[in-house]
């Protein structure tokens, strides 16, 4: 820069209209917002998203901890071949329901649908667990939707029969 | 190593990084606890490496220039 005296038109908040025609170019922003601070801003996100996966493996690993037992559902002699029986596993909120097929397999899924968390009921008659409220269909055989708005399988629960009494061992929301 | 190599490490590792949290969620929330701990894992690692890569970045660019005279 010289030290010549700057004509009015060329200093700061000129109103010329020559100058005003960069008037989209800031220095301030030339400084801040340049290559090294876009790529130092890449770096932040991706150290961020990275460690943002590590608060869902502590909770998980909590959640792990808590050992699931066998929960006695109810004597096999109850429930009939082409019947089913509402119980609640694991916890209170999460009903569930078990299946005697006519074929005398045993499935148990938690029966939320997993379009509107609707109750799901055992269809007999066309061996298919059914959800009311919208008409969703999912298959005795695995949980998963066949028809209608739910796009995800209902939740699996593990069951085991000893001594003829149906007890629950674990759970799988995915599966198959 | 060029500056352009740990460029693409650097965005390489976030694509990585999004991929993971976005399988982080979807297991955690599908109660696949196995799979939850491999995605942070992946994520960790990714972190380290480009955080690593930044700081050799920085090495090179910040780097004072050859005095030719």
């Amino acid at each position: 820069m010289t030290d010549k005296k700057k004509y009015k038109r060329n200093q700061k908040d000129s109103n010329d209209d020559m100058i005003n025609l960069v008037d989209n170019l800031n220095r301030d922003d030339d400084v801040k917002y340049n290559r090294r601070a876009f790529l130092k801003s890449a770096v932040g996100a991706s150290v961020a998203l990275g460690l943002a996966t590590l608060p869902f493996s502590v909770k998980a690993m909590l959640e792990s901890d808590e050992e699931e037992e066998a929960f006695k559902i109810v004597s096999l002699d109850k429930v009939p071949k082409g019947s089913s029986y509402n119980f609640a596993y694991p916890t209170e909120a999460d009903t569930a329901l078990l299946i005697h097929t006519e074929e005398g397999e045993i499935k148990a899924y938690n029966n939320k649908c997993t379009h509107l968390q609707c109750p799901v009921f055992y269809e007999k008659e066309e061996n298919v667990l059914l959800c009311p409220c919208h008409k969703g269909y999912f298959s005795v055989e695995n949980g998963h939707p066949t028809a209608g708005p739910p796009q995800r399988e209902l939740p699996l629960i593990k069951t085991e029969i000893r001594n003829g009494v149906v007890y629950a061992v674990g759970r799988k929301v995915r599966h198959g | 190593m060029g500056k352009t190599v740990y460029w693409a490490v650097i965005f390489l590792t976030l694509i990585v990084n999004v991929v993971a949290l976005h399988h982080t969620v979807e297991a955690y929330f599908g109660r696949e606890h196995e799979e939850v701990f491999v995605y942070t894992i992946v994520g960790v690692i990714s972190s380290i490496i480009c955080f690593v890569a930044y700081l050799m970045w920085r090495k090179a660019e910040y780097k004072k220039a050859d005095n030719h005279n």
